[in-house]
């Protein structure tokens, strides 16, 4: 696990830091070409320089947002911005996080991405990337 | 709040040496193009949360796509990321441009076709910076 990513978890109150940490393990199983780093506050996963995945505390709990999961065709992550192509869902507890779909989300983010990394060339159009 | 207004509060928002650095890019930006249109593109999705770096946007340009569609966007973006700043010289034709004339004596920087990135301003030569913006200013205003 990326160092900044762990001394993240680790600040985490023991119940928030269970989930941190079993959201980071299976993220880094999965996507292990990506490239991990504390982004705007957040850990976030990237792929090619591309956004791919984070998470984050927010009021309704721990969001785990797919930069392009608007696509993934999942039900669960049905938090859906309206602006970009994003998708999330929310954990308030361990128990919550169903490894298998986890994985299968965490395999959709390799095949299906927008291209946020090329934002601005795109004069501020998201485009499909894959 | 108001486009300078944003701007402010993202330059105020950076840690110390990216802030000086990037009020002083912001600065340098606006004596090559002064008066010009100001944007500030904030990154952020539908409910708030950022989703790709916030952009600051100088002057404005139409972008004529195939379709016979236009668009209007700045010919100027600065924006601050977790490995430095980048600057982003937009609507050039020539490719590669930028990195055959800068590369060599701009200094410690990655170019390319459209980007000029840094760590610090330390590391380059603010001058040639200023020429590649005045340049691209020049060509697609």
């Amino acid at each position: 696990m990326h160092e900044e990513i762990k001394k993240y978890n680790d600040q985490q109150a023991s119940a928030d830091k269970a989930i941190c940490e079993l959201l980071a393990q299976t993220i880094d199983k999965e996507l292990t070409k990506a490239e991990s780093k504390i982004w705007h506050a957040h850990p976030v996963w990237f792929l090619d320089g591309n956004p791919i995945v984070g998470y984050s505390k927010q009021k309704a709990g721990w969001r785990l947002m797919f930069w392009s999961g608007a696509d993934f065709e999942e039900e669960d992550l049905n938090v859906r911005g309206a602006k970009f192509k994003d998708a999330s869902i929310f954990f308030t507890a361990v128990d919550q996080i169903k490894p298998t779909a986890m994985k299968r989300w965490l395999k959709k983010s390799r095949s299906i991405q927008w291209d946020y990394k090329n934002i601005v060339k795109r004069k501020g159009k998201l485009e499909r990337l894959k | 709040m108001t486009i300078q207004g944003q701007i402010k509060a993202y330059i105020t928002s950076q840690p110390e040496a990216k802030r000086s650095d990037m009020q002083e890019l912001h600065n340098t930006i606006l004596n090559v193009m002064p008066k010009c249109k100001l944007w500030f593109l904030d990154g952020k999705n539908s409910e708030g949360k950022i989703v790709s770096n916030p952009n600051i946007g100088y002057g404005s340009y139409t972008i004529k796509y195939a379709d016979g569609t236009t668009k209007e966007f700045y010919q100027i973006g600065l924006s601050a990321n977790t490995t430095g700043i980048s600057v982003y010289i937009l609507g050039l034709e020539d490719k590669t441009y930028l990195a055959k004339t800068y590369e060599k004596k701009i200094g410690k920087a990655s170019v390319t076709g459209y980007c000029i990135k840094f760590k610090a301003l330390k590391d380059i030569n603010l001058d040639v910076l200023e020429e590649a913006i005045q340049y691209g200013v020049e060509v697609t205003g």
